[in-house]
């Protein structure tokens, strides 16, 4: 059964070869972030393998050489050491925030659509007030309130996130649970946990994980823009969106030579890029796999 | 099949009616979908409802499996009245009733394979190991028609045909007492509509089941039904043995619909008076007054549009709600029926 199931998802994705690409990508990632202590050995002296090592205090950013590969960022801090052990960062904020805020939406959303009346209404309207502020403006006062640091933003964003989840399912749900076969489920005597578990939710759930797989990648852009806001980790933490951060102030590189600190801009940036575009690639292709019509 | 036992199913004065909002400034209007109906349905029999769509036949099947409650009476199964049942009782109970379909494409969850979908109600009510779920499973299929080779397909990989034997196999997994057979043929290809009858009748004797059988068609029940009721707007308006409604209809509506049926025999068809009902099914929300039938009725009396006509016994154990017809000079019978 589960070794059928599988190789009708590897037939699907051999026809879908940009999804292929999106697996590609994601995995390459998760190939450095599990090779980091590898590829990126941690100094003798350092407190945290997050921690970049800093080489000198000079601001000035400098280019890739045989010592530093992908050059350093202003105040010396190696780029390539942070690129590697970011990618892990990346992955985490990712899976933590899409997934808490998929668990919420997801419990949250299904209770609301399935049974309705006043239940629903009371959620419908704090999902309201919650979609009623900006999500950036809100993630920054909570963020503001508790005090930066990785941890926070990623709360901040969950937080910011889970409203539209709870309402793409709510939708669903309802228009699920009005099914026949939901119908059918009941007159056997399925219980109502069993009927939203095993009927309901995963004849719902399916267009919100291809929104979460293709939301993967605002989240990590979203925790970036905190990062890049100086509200996330702290300095010389390798988080990709601190990377970027630091290269705010030599984007226009030095007078008549515009590309002249191109690495510190071009190299977390294309990572950021890469990582966002292989997830929405793989959300596509998740969506393939998980609809049985496309076997 | 012996009369003298007690039924298995008796319905008593049960009303389903449904508050619709016609907009903000209106009041509301109560939608009568099932309007007082009486019959009782005795074990191994097959009793056919028919009527046309709108007449609240849905709803009267939904109602006879307690997935909705109704507004007034009560349905007793084996004299147990089921709106009474406690929960843990309800679900034991659903072993013993079990309801089929009419879209075989709606009624079955999509990402079931089959044997899921077969296993499921032995799982729901805890019966048997692992093992031997598969083993009854697999004899499931057989009885109903079905490949066992296809136990990992996915309803979609299936025609209408087979996913409604998939629908009668899972609502027969719990041998049941009572099956509810809600158009279970309407959906599927004419050709395909004889086999899963034949495989309904079969299933009968051999599982000494208790059919009601909602159908809007009278050639799909007549071979299969003992007893027929006919519902028009949410009320029974005529009910008796198969061949004495057929042959001898009491009520102008029963009438008209028989005459509708085309007989596949041009002499026949040729001679035969046609009752031709004029005007649609009047909107149940706003129903004619009196007897509901009366605006398309070619023997209604002034009476007729003020008096709401109750069942009666026309012949023995025959039921109609009609006091004009019977006396009326008729058509003969059999040129409205073959």
């Amino acid at each position: 059964m589960e070794n059928k199931s599988r190789t009708a998802a590897w037939k699907v994705l051999r026809r879908k070869p940009l999804s292929l690409l999106g697996f590609g990508i994601i995995g390459f990632f998760l190939l450095i972030a599990a090779a980091a202590p590898i590829l990126a050995p941690v100094p003798a002296n350092s407190r945290s393998a997050y921690l970049i090592p800093e080489y000198g205090y000079n601001p000035e950013p400098k280019l890739p050489s045989v010592k530093h590969w992908f050059g350093t960022t202003e105040n010396q801090y190696d780029l390539y050491y942070g690129m590697i052990w970011g990618t892990r960062t990346a992955f985490k904020v990712a899976v933590l925030v899409v997934g808490t805020a998929l668990l919420i939406g997801i419990f949250l959303g299904s209770i609301s659509g399935f049974y309705g009346g006043w239940i629903d209404e009371a959620l419908m309207r704090f999902t309201d007030i919650v979609l009623a502020f900006p999500g950036l403006v809100l993630a920054v006062v909570i963020v503001s309130v508790l005090g930066p640091s990785l941890d926070h933003v990623m709360l901040s964003v969950a937080v910011v996130w889970w409203p539209s989840y709870t309402r793409l399912l709510r939708g669903d749900v309802m228009a699920i649970k009005e099914r026949e076969f939901v119908l059918a489920a009941r007159a056997l005597g399925a219980s109502d946990a069993r009927i939203l578990i095993k009927h309901i939710i995963p004849n719902s759930i399916y267009p919100l994980l291809v929104v979460a797989s293709l939301d993967v990648g605002s989240v990590v852009i979203t925790a970036a823009a905190l990062s890049f806001l100086g509200l996330g980790a702290p300095a010389g933490y390798a988080d990709w969106g601190q990377l970027i951060s630091m290269s705010k102030d030599w984007i226009l590189g030095s007078p008549g030579n515009a590309f002249a600190y191109w690495n510190t801009v071009l190299i977390p940036g294309a990572a950021i890029f890469l990582f966002v575009l292989g997830w929405n690639l793989l959300g596509d292709g998740v969506r393939d796999m998980l609809d049985p019509k496309q076997r | 099949m012996s009369r003298d036992t007690a039924p298995i199913l008796e319905i008593r004065g049960l009303k389903r009616h449904f508050a619709v909002s016609r907009g903000l400034f209106s009041s509301k209007t109560m939608l009568k979908a099932v309007d007082g109906v009486d019959f009782s349905v005795m074990p191994q029999e097959s009793f056919a409802v028919v009527g046309e769509s709108g007449c609240g036949k849905t709803t009267l099947a939904r109602l006879l499996l307690a997935l909705d409650r109704p507004t007034a009476g009560e349905v007793l199964f084996e004299g147990n009245n089921i709106f009474s049942l406690r929960r843990g009782a309800l679900r034991r109970l659903r072993r013993d009733m079990q309801i089929i379909f009419q879209d075989p494409y709606s009624s079955l969850n999509p990402r079931m394979t089959v044997e899921e979908l077969l296993m499921e109600p032995f799982v729901i009510h805890g019966i048997g190991a692992p093992a031997e779920r598969r083993e009854r499973v697999k004899r499931l299929m057989d009885a109903c028609g079905l490949a066992q080779s296809k136990i990992s397909s996915y309803p979609h990989e299936f025609s209408g045909g087979q996913r409604q034997r998939i629908g009668i196999a899972r609502a027969l997994a719990l041998n049941p007492k009572l099956v509810i057979a809600d158009e279970p043929v309407s959906a599927l290809d004419v050709s395909i509509q004889a086999q899963i009858l034949n495989l309904l009748k079969d299933l009968q004797n051999e599982m000494r089941l208790t059919y009601v059988f909602i159908s809007h068609d009278f050639s799909t029940v007549r071979h299969l039904c003992q007893r027929i009721a006919v519902m028009y707007l949410g009320r029974v308006v005529e009910m008796g043995q198969t061949e004495s409604l057929l042959g001898n209809p009491q009520h102008p509506y029963t009438e008209a619909l028989l005459s509708a049926i085309p007989i596949p025999d041009p002499n026949i068809e040729k001679k035969r008076t046609r009752v031709i009902l004029t005007g649609d099914v009047p909107s149940p929300l706003a129903p004619p007054s009196g007897c509901h039938f009366h605006p398309r009725c070619r023997y209604a009396t002034e009476a007729c549009k003020s008096r709401t006509p109750e069942l009666s016994e026309t012949q023995p154990g025959h039921w109609a709600a009609c006091p004009v017809l019977p006396f009326a000079q008729k058509p003969s019978a059999a040129a409205l029926i073959h």
